[in-house]
């Protein structure tokens, strides 16, 4: 099983590395010409990059996995939250390069290390309290017993937008890798256009991931009409510790 | 300082990162008689990562990296990878030895960054073989067959170590 793990984490490795050097070169290509075939290169690279990208460890699919794990969710939510998260990621990677690049220019990397710790800082804080939120939930729908009956539309929606939030608020350093290398080729419009097109590429895989694990639910919805109250517990208890984690190596990186 | 250890390296985004610096890996090895004497390292980092690196190496915008921005860089940038042994992890008869890089240089060539070093190392070709990987910075090595120079045979294979993914330079025909 580890050896599959990382034959599967090597081809995708492989594949960035092709990929990297591809966008690269096409992004210079730009800087010869204007065409629109050679933006929509660019593009189209960027959007494959995008898919690859989020493949990787990272970018909230074992959040979003454990989130939809749960139960009761549809596969429109699933691909909301998964566009919801690459949106926000990327968002946040495009304004922070822009502000970090103008602002400080020079000491570009150090200041990127800086905000990117306080950014997980407050995504692994938001996790956590997401994972309570919902242990929490879990716990008074068991105690009214309005489980079935409850509207709980609301809610929900409410958690979600909370998933995405907490997990797209770190900057994508690979949206923002790219975003800077257009930036420093003088390609301004082209760094927004590529981080669109990626995070709609991130987007696609973590949206995936979401759908599988609606799938997943759905295939033992019987086990989880019967104990959905537990697996809804286990959920935000694995969601928690998934915070915990990312605190503690929030943690390490302020003390070095 | 400790932040510039993640230097290549990017991001410290732990969860949220993988390989977003890809280094070429270029050995030239120096033998006598089946005695491997030293080894020439090249890493020449891609051409994203390096656009960023020039930002902060190439201080005086002069297109060229002198002495002073060679010792800044070895200082801040190179030295602190010692931590991760250089991502080179070299075994002499199944003992890991410690990586002491010398004469290291940075320069560019073209777009690219490059760095280089050498190791010496004394051994017979049969007792040694060299893990390059990383585990912590998300920076990925990419050793090919044709990127090494050697008039020693010489062999390249993809490790699985479980927790990590190695590419491995030896000298010894396998069985």
């Amino acid at each position: 099983m580890g050896n599959l793990y990382n034959d599967f984490i090597s081809q995708i490795t492989l594949w960035q590395y092709s990929l990297n050097k591809t966008i690269s070169s096409s992004i210079r290509g730009a800087e010869d010409t204007n065409s629109l075939v050679v933006y929509a290169t660019v593009l189209a690279i960027a959007f494959l990059y995008g898919v690859i990208h989020a493949a990787g460890p990272g970018h909230g699919k074992g959040l979003v996995a454990l989130y939809f794990a749960k139960g009761k969710n549809n596969y429109k939510d699933a691909f909301t939250i998964g566009y919801l998260i690459a949106i926000v990621h990327a968002i946040s990677a495009v304004v922070i390069t822009f502000v970090l690049y103008f602002v400080f220019k020079t000491m570009f990397r150090q200041n990127f290390n800086q905000f990117s710790n306080y950014a997980m800082l407050a995504s692994s804080l938001l996790i956590i309290a997401i994972g309570i939120y919902l242990i929490i939930k879990a716990v008074l729908e068991k105690k009214k017993k309005l489980k079935d009956e409850e509207p709980q539309y609301n809610q929900t929606n409410k958690s979600k937008y909370s998933i995405a939030l907490s997990v797209g608020i770190v900057p994508c350093p690979g949206v923002m890798t790219i975003v800077l290398f257009c930036i420093l080729l003088k390609k301004f419009m082209l760094s927004i256009l590529a981080a669109i097109t990626m995070s709609i590429g991130m987007g696609l895989t973590i949206s995936i991931v979401g759908i599988l694990s609606v799938v997943f639910a759905r295939r033992t919805e019987n086990f989880v009409n019967k104990r959905g109250y537990i697996l809804e517990i286990l959920s935000g208890v694995l969601i928690i510790l998934l915070g915990v984690f990312l605190l503690s190596s929030v943690y390490t990186s302020f003390i070095n | 300082m400790k932040l510039k250890i993640k230097f290549l390296l990017l991001f410290p985004l732990f969860l949220y990162a993988h390989p977003h610096t890809f280094i070429d890996l270029y050995p030239i090895v120096i033998s006598e008689k089946n005695i491997i004497k030293t080894i020439k390292f090249k890493w020449e980092i891609d051409d994203i990562s390096s656009q960023l690196l020039k930002m902060e190496f190439d201080q005086n915008m002069d297109g060229k990296i002198d002495e002073e921005e060679n010792s800044y860089i070895e200082k801040n940038y190179f030295e602190p990878l010692s931590t991760y042994d250089f991502y080179t992890d070299i075994m002499i008869k199944n003992i890991s030895i410690k990586t002491k890089p010398k004469d290291f240089k940075a320069f560019f060539v073209g777009d690219k960054v490059v760095y280089s070093f050498k190791v010496d190392i004394e051994a017979h070709k049969d007792d040694i073989y060299i893990d390059f990987y990383d585990t912590d910075n998300f920076v990925a090595i990419v050793l090919k067959k044709e990127f090494v120079i050697s008039l020693v045979d010489y062999y390249i294979k993809g490790v699985d170590n479980d927790f990590y993914f190695a590419h491995r330079l030896s000298f010894k025909k396998e069985k």
